[in-house]
């Protein structure tokens, strides 16, 4: 039989684990490494913008209104669901760790309910426009393109739409599991 | 090393320990995972070190980024994970010579699983001999409520243990 006492006594006193230099080390490497791969994922998410945006205002000097219809909507949805990304990583990071937990807990609840509506509205529009810019280009393709191209183009592009949105499914589907669980701590 | 470095340096070896142990607490003993979070931990440390202005002192604030990233934690319990942890509990249960002292805080890491996150939070504070004080500083709930909810999980933790 043992009361709390005896349990805090032994849990006080369980072998101690001890930091080593080694360890240490390698967590500064960690540190580094991740700090270097904001700094690059942010240049990379802001060149993508900057190229898609600069490759439509270069080809807005073609008169044919179907082909920047559809490159335009194809082009505006990438850029808005990057923006849209590189938004939430800058508000996921700005969630303050060393506040209290109840509080900590309330700041992460209401990301993700921002995330649930992203996921929700924006990121299905962002894939119907896409995909809707995409169809609006084949016809242009199939007369300006070899029929081996235009073929591999067609499939590749379902290919990709499939892939793409087993990805966005599974995310949304990670990120109101966590939503959910938060929501239940809280309720605690 | 720079300034900032050494002084990390001297937070982790100083508080790594008590982080670990906290962390095995939350995660039921999963090393693997613990290990994950406490890397996790001082990772947050060291992003908000340069922020940190001494006002609740560096151990609860320390405890508190620890806690946030153990409640942040939050992932479908993979089956090998789950497995895995399974296995290393009955090895320690049917151990010919079992040491009494790791058998109980084996079931002990099982009783604690068996709370909910906050509570878990809560107990393994409470554990670590903190000051219920701190402890509501840490949570953000009433000293009060801090008291009542510990005596109520301390009764459950126990009789759990037991086998009750």
């Amino acid at each position: 039989m043992n009361n709390f006492e005896d349990l805090q006594n032994k849990w006080q006193n369980q072998s101690e684990v001890s930091a080593t230099e080694d360890g240490f080390q390698s967590l500064l490497k960690s540190v580094k490494s991740i700090e270097q791969k904001q700094r690059t994922g942010n240049i990379v998410l802001t060149l993508t913008i900057i190229i898609l945006v600069s490759f439509l205002i270069y080809v807005s000097g073609y008169k044919s209104a179907t082909f920047m219809l559809g490159i335009g909507l194809m082009i505006g949805s990438l850029v808005i669901r990057i923006a849209i990304e590189l938004f939430s990583l800058k508000r996921l990071r700005t969630i303050n760790f060393s506040k209290n937990a109840s509080t900590f807990t309330e700041d992460l609840t209401t990301y993700y309910s921002f995330r649930k509506y992203t996921h929700y509205i924006i990121t299905p529009l962002a894939l119907v426009f896409y995909t809707v810019g995409f169809v609006i280009l084949l016809p242009l393709f199939k007369a300006s393109l070899s029929n081996g191209f235009y073929v591999y183009i067609l499939c590749s592009s379902v290919v990709f739409l499939v892939l793409f949105s087993v990805f966005l499914y599974k995310q949304v589907k990670n990120e109101l599991f966590k939503l959910k669980q938060l929501q239940m701590q809280e309720g605690v | 090393m720079g300034s900032k470095e050494i002084t990390y340096q001297k937070i982790y070896e100083e508080n790594y320990p008590k982080v670990m142990r906290l962390c095995m607490g939350y995660t039921a003993g999963n090393e693997s995972l613990a290990k994950d979070l406490v890397q996790e931990t001082f990772i947050k440390i060291w992003q908000n070190l340069d922020a940190f202005r001494n006002e609740s002192g560096i151990g609860t604030w320390i405890y508190r980024i620890c806690v946030n990233t153990c409640l942040a934690e939050i992932r479908r319990e993979r089956k090998k994970d789950r497995e895995l942890q399974i296995d290393s509990l009955q090895v320690s249960d049917s151990s010919d010579n079992p040491a009494e002292k790791e058998d109980m805080l084996v079931q002990l890491y099982k009783c604690i699983n068996k709370l909910s996150s906050t509570n878990k939070a809560i107990i393994l504070l409470e554990l670590e001999g903190l000051p219920q004080l701190e402890i509501s500083e840490i949570i953000g709930i009433k000293h009060e409520a801090v008291r009542t909810r510990i005596h109520r999980i301390k009764q459950q933790l126990t009789k759990c243990v037991n086998n009750e």
